[in-house]
């Protein structure tokens, strides 16, 4: 069988056996999913020169053949197609560790979560008259919630609120594995609990 | 057909509340809600207030700066949940609570932008234009790293996985990445291994002797650190060598016998003809290699020494020159293959201060110091650099 027609696991264990048309192919698949997420991740910590991202995406393959190729290895596939999500998440860690061990800059020793916040402008107050009436209303928009899911609906209420207080688009959500459900499946849920939700609330 | 006592639904209130113009059956039912909503005080009262819940829905909009607590997961949780590399049971766990949590609902959103978002057109020609470059100079940084001369090519890419809707970049990328991995891969295990190894103690034992007594200026490629001991040029007696120099002599030959015109085993008898001063055996050596074709970045840098100490043992005069001059133009064809390459900016920043290229010297020092990491190469350059800028500042 061409290495072009094997599964991802296939290929991955092909590789493991220092086939060389396997690992070809591997850098047919793979390089396009390393190189967007080493781009993103650098951009996060300010710096995408030419130089740089050309030595990270350097280092991600080196990790990926350090010690007998350990992190192929030793990955386990939960579906065929999770090898793209574990380079992805490869990638991105290595390029954390980089600018974590690099020589200091301002703003190096930041914890690399707070590179994710988003950078939309909040409407929300924290302290004060508001932030207590925000905390209110999200309790009664919890119980009208629960009402109107029922205590089965777990994943419906998880929809809403990365919907609406996370400000989740559908696809965002679509991308959730464990939801199974595609984007016209996600924007249904939040069409039917919206309209139940504001049903309630405008009792 | 509606009941006279039907409540609106949700659906109707949203389209009643939208004012929406509709046409047909759909304008024909919500006429008859709205006749319902005009006799139905309860209804009429849901109607008035239903915008307001569309308000409040609002207004649960998370606020940013909102701190970790300790129940808040850690990066790789997310990076984890964003690749589907968790169990269904702690996807969902991990959802919830980013669902509900103002710190990390943005950081789980951010992940899968990162993760699933097609390419932009910035970042396609951002990564078109890394890999115009690269390819040379990866594959003569990877060559020199494992020893060897050149890499094998390998076909473009083919187009089309999941969202990726990268043009020509992707080909290139793609074979690049194919001779990095290839050769990471075939040279750590398979057939090569045996010579690999000896080629890489031969390597390790030339940067010693090198390091041990420096005879040149000049870097021979990994070469370790060493102050300059002998500054003329000429054939070292067997007596004073460094034992590294010996030993590693002592290995080339045989391996010579058995494979005469491997073009890493002559690389390293040229580079312990250099280390003895054998400048003319090294040329002679080094254009074997150049005759066999596609010359690598570190057998242009060999061959820039070996003009470089054949210019130094010249005394004075044209042909002292212009063995600097040939020293030059293989530093520089090497600067092509591999343009950061410390070792060879080094090297050329040297010879462009003998011929009087004082700003290009300087350019090359500047270089030279944003690409090396060892601190004693990085003080020994400073001081280069020191010396060439001195020399540009007029006469007082």
């Amino acid at each position: 069988m061409l290495c072009n027609q094997l599964s991802h696991s296939d290929l991955v264990q092909a590789c493991l056996t220092s086939d060389e048309e396997a690992w070809k192919e591997f850098t047919d698949r793979y390089d396009q999913v390393i190189s967007l997420a080493v781009l993103r991740t650098a951009r996060r910590w300010g710096d995408i020169s030419k130089p740089l991202l050309e030595d990270l995406r350097g280092d991600v393959y080196r990790k990926i053949c350090d010690n007998n190729f350990a992190l192929l290895r030793n990955f386990e596939f939960r579906t065929d197609g999770s090898i793209y999500g574990y380079l992805k998440k490869v990638a991105t860690n290595a390029v954390h560790d980089y600018f974590r061990h690099s020589p200091p800059r301002p703003g190096r020793d930041v914890p690399i979560e707070d590179l994710y916040q988003s950078a939309d402008p909040p409407k929300q107050i924290r302290v004060g008259s508001g932030a207590i009436e925000r905390n209110v209303l999200l309790r009664e928009v919890e119980e009208v919630l629960w009402e109107v899911t029922g205590s089965e609906g777990e994943r419906d209420r998880t929809i809403f609120w990365l919907y609406y207080r996370q400000r989740f688009t559908a696809e965002e959500i679509a991308e959730l594995e464990y939801l199974c459900l595609t984007v016209k499946g996600v924007e249904s849920v939040i069409h039917r609990i919206t309209n139940a939700v504001r049903d309630r609330l405008s009792d | 057909m509606r009941l006279s006592d039907q409540h609106l639904s949700a659906d109707e209130l949203e389209s009643l509340g939208r004012e929406e113009g509709l046409s047909g059956e759909l304008e024909d039912q919500l006429q008859q809600a709205r006749e319902h909503a005009a006799s139905c005080p309860a209804c009429r009262r849901k109607l008035q207030v239903y915008p307001t819940s569309g308000a409040k829905l609002e207004k649960l909009r998370a606020f940013q700066g909102a701190e970790k607590r300790p129940s808040c997961p850690s990066i790789e949780t997310w990076l984890q949940l964003a690749g589907g590399l968790l169990p269904s049971a702690d996807q969902e766990r991990y959802t919830r609570h980013a669902a509900q949590c103002d710190y990390c609902g943005p950081i789980l959103q951010q992940v899968i932008q990162d993760f699933s978002k097609p390419a932009s057109q910035e970042e396609e020609a951002l990564l078109s234009n890394l890999d115009q470059g690269r390819q040379s100079q990866q594959r003569s940084t990877l060559a020199q790293a494992l020893g060897k001369e050149t890499f094998r090519s390998v076909k473009p890419a083919p187009r089309g996985t999941k969202w990726i809707r990268f043009p020509v970049w992707a080909a290139s990328a793609a074979a690049l990445a194919v001779c990095a991995v290839l050769a990471l891969v075939v040279f750590r295990i398979g057939p090569f291994n045996e010579k690999q190894d000896t080629v890489a103690s031969i390597t390790q034992l030339l940067g010693e002797a090198y390091g041990e007594q420096r005879n040149t200026e000049l870097r021979i490629p990994q070469g370790i650190y060493g102050p300059i001991r002998v500054s003329r040029a000429g054939p070292g007696s067997q007596f004073n060598s460094p034992p590294a120099l010996l030993k590693a002599e002592g290995m080339i030959a045989p391996a010579l016998e058995n494979r005469p015109n491997d073009p890493e085993l002559l690389r390293r008898k040229a580079e312990a003809d250099l280390l003895r001063g054998n400048y003319g055996d090294a040329i002679a050596t080094l254009n074997i290699i150049l005759n066999q074709g596609n010359p690598s970045a570190v057998v242009l840098q060999d061959l820039g020494v070996a003009y470089f100490q054949s210019a130094e043992d010249n005394g004075s005069g044209e042909n002292k020159k212009n063995d600097y001059k040939k020293a030059c133009q293989y530093l520089s064809e090497a600067l092509k293959i591999a343009p950061y390459n410390s070792e060879i900016l080094f090297n050329r920043a040297i010879i462009d201060d003998k011929l009087q290229l004082l700003d290009r010297s300087i350019e090359d020092w500047n270089q030279f110091l944003k690409s090396e990491h060892d601190p004693k190469w990085i003080s020994e350059g400073s001081k280069y650099l020191e010396g060439v800028q001195g020399k540009k500042k007029p006469a007082q």
